[in-house]
């Protein structure tokens, strides 16, 4: 048996696919893995032993005729023939873990013509997103910035593959790693174990400034640490000379650019700790078990991305105007000294999600709400008026769609279309409604998410599905719409 | 004054002419499909839905000003 793994996003999102590559493996040791990846991050495959042989997508090769000659038909016979490479594979199974356009297209592709069984989003006859599973339906209604998901990918990844973790599957240690060829056996100056920094991030909002690392380098050295690293890629080596100037020879160490990706398992794994923004060697310490202090700025899910390895901690700020470099230093101490102060951010050793008390009661609320809706948990109660005034909105809406799928099933012709349209514009108001309140959002996503999972089907068939989706949301909604418990609306102003 | 392409106009010009093939191409297999009454997806058109997904996310990567190629 053959399968392929699909993921062509980036570094950290391969390394957070480890743990599931080897969870399938020590499951399914006879299997032969192959894994498809972009050529920009093919690095972040070496050392995974578990894969036999990596594919690689090029996107310069295919696309440079057409960019640098205009040679539209060259593009198409070279992507062509990247498309052949795997059809020949004949895998029987697909996983795709990357939840994207391209993917589902390429996974339709080795659906219809090698007949591989395809778990994750694929592409039906009509080229619609076809949700295959539920996993993929999960990922599709409610993972991602803004949403009310709190399990990490690694553990989604694992799912997806059918498979359940165990802590052997993030034991990337030294006796299970490859020798990667490092030549730093001579970096460490001190007899102190470094403090590694990884200066920056795939998108510039993550990481802190080059004045924050200098202040933040500035007021942990006053408090006795020494010897500190700064990685990351060549891209990041202005960040990282402008931190070094700011202090004397031998405080700093600059490794910037200096080394492959997989090089940095050999540097995190002599490091007591890495400071970072939400980036691809926060999951390479997750494989190492160092513990992070993962600086999560801006619009970054740490639910979703945050660190795993034992005795991590986040320290979240909504901006970067609003770090606080004190905060940081507070959680470098309780990793470096072991104890663990109040309201923190901390990674729960072997669970897929975290230990906080800094979330609000709507946040809590949400994620019990999709609990309840994926995980047979107890649906929560809404004791603020806003979202009650919401559930109510939407109780309201979802019973004029419900009528409205009975009267186009019982109308034809243009009378069908006038149903089809009012329909259309009461499932854009829901889904305002549903941006609006934080409350209402994971019922509404998942109504998206099981349209999406019936939309390969059609006439009756898939208007008595629609039908039957609502109908399970007015029977939540019911829950919290109790005749005597409605608001009216000048109660709620 | 002739102007350098920037990248985002590059991928743009890229991404409207594969759209255009895959378009024609969506097109045949539906002409084909009336007339044979078989089902209307085919290898071509669906290498051509990959390859314009692919060039409209790296549009979306260059916006990012980040490198996904």
């Amino acid at each position: 048996m053959k399968i392929l793994i699909v993921q062509l996003a980036r570094l950290g999102d391969i390394y957070q696919t480890w743990p599931a590559v080897k969870a399938y493996h020590r499951n399914h040791p006879h299997v032969e893995i192959h894994y498809l990846t972009r050529e920009s991050f093919k690095d972040a495959l070496v050392g995974l032993s578990e894969v036999k042989k990596v594919k690689v997508l090029s996107m310069v090769q295919t696309l440079e005729p057409l960019i640098a000659h205009n040679n539209l038909a060259e593009t198409i016979t070279k992507n062509k023939n990247f498309i052949d490479d795997l059809i020949k594979e004949n895998y029987d199974e697909v996983f795709n873990l990357t939840y994207s356009a391209a993917s589902a297209s390429l996974c339709a592709l080795l659906e219809e013509f090698t007949g591989a069984k395809v778990y994750g989003y694929s592409r039906d006859e009509n080229y619609y997103l076809k949700i295959n599973d539920d996993i993929a339906e999960y990922f599709y209604a409610q993972v991602g910035i803004g949403r009310n998901n709190r399990i990490h990918l690694t553990d989604l990844f694992a799912w997806q593959m059918q498979v359940n973790l165990d802590d052997s599957d993030f034991d990337f240690s030294e006796r299970n790693r490859e020798d990667l060829n490092l030549p730093v056996q001579n970096a460490t100056p001190s007899s102190a174990r470094p403090i590694a920094i990884q200066v920056g991030a795939s998108q510039k909002f993550k990481s802190m400034s080059s004045s924050h690392w200098t202040e933040l380098i500035r007021q942990l050295s006053l408090k006795g640490y020494e010897n500190f690293y700064l990685l990351g890629s060549s891209g990041e080596s202005e960040i990282a000379n402008t931190i070094c100037q700011a202090f004397p020879q031998g405080v700093v160490n600059n490794l910037v650019g200096k080394f492959k990706i997989y090089n940095h398992f050999e540097i995190l794994s002599r490091c007591q700790m890495l400071i970072g923004a939400d980036s691809s060697m926060i999951h390479m310490a997750s494989l190492l078990n160092v513990p992070c202090v993962n600086v999560s700025i801006g619009a970054v899910n740490f639910w979703e991305t945050g660190p795993r390895a034992k005795n991590s901690y986040i320290a979240k700020f909504l901006h970067s105007d609003e770090i606080k470099i004190a905060e940081i230093i507070q959680l470098v101490d309780a990793v470096a000294l072991g104890y663990e102060p109040s309201n923190v951010i901390k990674s729960i050793e072997g669970c897929p999600s975290y230990f906080t008390q800094n979330t609000s009661k709507i946040e809590e609320f949400s994620w019990d709400f999709v609990r309840a809706l994926y995980m047979e948990a107890d649906y929560p109660i809404v004791d603020d008026l806003h979202s009650l005034k919401s559930f109510h909105s939407f109780f309201e809406l979802n019973k004029m769609v419900l009528n409205e799928i009975e009267q186009y099933s019982n109308s034809s012709g243009a009378s069908q279309n006038v149903h089809l349209d009012l329909l259309k514009s009461m499932e854009s108001t829901l889904d305002l409604l549903a941006q609006k309140s934080r409350a209402t959002m994971p019922l509404w996503n998942w109504i998206v998410g099981q349209r999406v999972r019936i939309s390969h089907l059609s006439g009756d068939v898939y208007v008595e599905k629609l039908s039957s989706i609502h109908r399970i949301a007015e029977s939540i909604l019911k829950l919290y719409v109790m005749d005597d418990l409605i608001v009216e609306s000048s109660v709620v102003k | 004054m002739t102007q350098k392409k920037s990248n985002q106009d590059i991928f743009r010009d890229a991404i409207q002419k594969i759209e255009e093939k895959f378009l024609q191409s969506k097109q045949q297999d539906q002409q084909h499909s009336v007339a044979t009454l078989e089902a209307s997806r085919n290898r071509h058109t669906m290498e051509l839905q990959f390859l314009l997904d692919l060039t409209k996310e790296q549009i979306q990567d260059e916006n990012l000003n980040r490198s996904a190629r």
